[in-house]
């Protein structure tokens, strides 16, 4: 089991340290972002109250979304298995089904544990260099990051064993996260219209306020009820994908 | 070598298709009638920008020349030819700086005929194009010899880190560097591009650079060549095929 997990990350390895280098940077810039905030240009009145504001939160959650999403991939590692055949040489050892499986859900839990340790970190050193307290809700949004960013593993690992093409699975998940997002989205911007005619919320730009007003619902929302269930997300996701990857490796094989 | 400049025409057919097919497009949405304003020098900017769009998509383009070179069999035969490696280098770089002359050519007269057509005074402005002009050649003299000793892909990579280190030296500046030069307004912003370009800075040091850049770029380029002519047989073992 060890070595199937060394392996993925061996073989995903350029993958992965350069979706790290690419956090390092993206880290880099908005440090010196928040920098200029505090004694460089932006701090000369250039940003609204607001705007300065935006750009704190962002500075905090963007970096992490960086790390996570390539992370919840796995490199390409289940696609090159079986462009090189490696499942047939599987059989001359004592490797089961379940194992090659099993590893390829524990690494996903690994990348996306050492993602979550990461990106407190980070959020730490930010509120330590610009002198901001570290809230408890950020480690809330990170471990919803955290949650979601597992179901999305579970869902890709599956379909990766099943479509075995990158790009099969790419326009997959696309369709499958449109899909969920539509028309929870219209909902969503439905009651955030409701609220901006009924609190008569004084403005410049409507579609500005409608907007944030409309994300920051849902950030709220979807915070809330994805860490109260996030055990049984976790649980449920990776146990039906771990089923589905296994049929999926069965079938393959006959 | 003309020959092998006829090729590259030929072998990268589609792509000049496409580029073609691109260009159009921009060349067609700065003469769509639009609301304008009452300062000129604001109008300016959507034409320069699809100029600069029309400039960077052919830059694409002639990166895309040395990858489908990237060939041992090709590199073998080019090699037997009599003077092959200088000739298969040269013509590389002469369909670049043809193709380079060629779209800034192209740019200044559309910046021109848009300004004529719409009615807005150009301020001398597509002398800016002559200026991206030599930079391009200058970009190019770098990253070729890199292209051709390391393959597309790790030249490709070098670029990008080169690109990098510039666009990150260029937003330390914009965060922490002395902004009053660029004036406090739009309209002062665009006049210092305009007065930076006419020569008509107080800084010497801009003026002298930004005349002396084509002398200094060609230059380069040739230095560039002789030493991508070096550099030809090492990227060889980089090619995929």
């Amino acid at each position: 089991m060890k070595g199937l997990i060394y392996k993925d990350f061996y073989l995903g390895r350029k993958f992965f340290l350069f979706s790290f280098l690419f956090f390092f940077i993206t880290a880099l810039l908005f440090v010196l972002i928040r920098l200029s905030m505090i004694c460089g240009n932006l701090a000369h009145g250039i940003l609204t109250k607001d705007e300065m504001d935006n750009i704190k939160t962002f500075s905090l959650y963007v970096p992490c979304l960086v790390l996570f999403i390539p992370f919840c991939t796995d490199g390409g590692v289940i696609f090159s298995d079986y462009t090189s055949k490696w499942h047939r040489f599987c059989y001359s050892t004592s490797l089961s089904d379940t194992s090659i499986v099993s590893s390829k859900y524990i690494a996903v839990l690994i990348r996306l544990t050492f993602s979550f340790i990461i990106s407190i970190l980070y959020n730490l050193l930010m509120c330590a260099f610009t002198g901001d307290a570290f809230r408890p809700e950020i480690i809330a949004y990170l471990y919803m990051i955290f949650t979601a960013a597992a179901a999305f593993s579970s869902l890709y690992t599956a379909l990766s064993f099943f479509l075995k093409n990158k790009n099969s699975v790419s326009m997959t998940m696309f369709a499958i996260i449109t899909v969920i997002l539509i028309p929870f989205t219209f909902q969503l911007m439905n009651k955030a219209k409701e609220k901006l005619q009924n609190e008569a919320i004084p403005t410049d730009n409507e579609t500005d306020v409608y907007v944030i007003l409309a994300v920051g619902e849902m950030l709220e929302n979807v915070k809330n009820t994805i860490i109260t269930f996030s055990p049984l997300i976790i649980i449920g996701f990776a146990a039906v994908g771990f089923f589905a990857s296994l049929t999926a490796l069965k079938r393959r094989e006959n | 070598m003309y020959g092998l400049m006829y090729k590259e025409l030929i072998v990268n057919k589609k792509q000049l298709i496409f580029t073609a097919v691109t260009v159009l497009i921009f060349t067609i949405l700065p003469f769509i009638p639009d609301s304008f304003s009452s300062n000129d020098y604001v109008n300016l900017v959507p034409v320069f920008i699809c100029t600069l769009i029309i400039f960077l998509i052919s830059g694409m383009m002639q990166q895309g020349i040395y990858e489908r070179d990237e060939s041992t069999k090709w590199q073998n035969y080019i090699v037997s030819s009599p003077n092959g490696i200088k000739n298969q280098i040269s013509s590389k770089y002469l369909f670049t700086l043809v193709f380079s002359i060629a779209t800034a050519t192209y740019c200044i007269i559309l910046f021109e005929l848009v300004c004529a057509v719409h009615g807005f005074e150009s301020y001398g402005l597509s002398s800016m194009i002559l200026t991206l002009f030599p930079f391009q050649i200058f970009l190019r003299s770098i990253e070729t010899p890199f292209i051709i000793c390391f393959g597309s892909k790790q030249g490709n990579v070098i670029r990008m880190v080169l690109s990098g280190i510039f666009i990150g030296a260029i937003i330390i500046y914009l965060l922490f560097g002395d902004l009053s030069v660029f004036g406090t307004t739009f309209a002062e912003f665009i006049q210092f591009i305009i007065n930076l370009f006419a020569g008509g800075t107080s800084s010497k040091f801009l003026n002298y650079t930004l005349r002396l850049s084509p002398a200094v770029s060609f230059v380069l380029y040739f230095i560039s060549y002789q030493i991508s002519c070096r550099l030809y047989m090492k990227g060889g073992k980089y090619y995929d095929n």
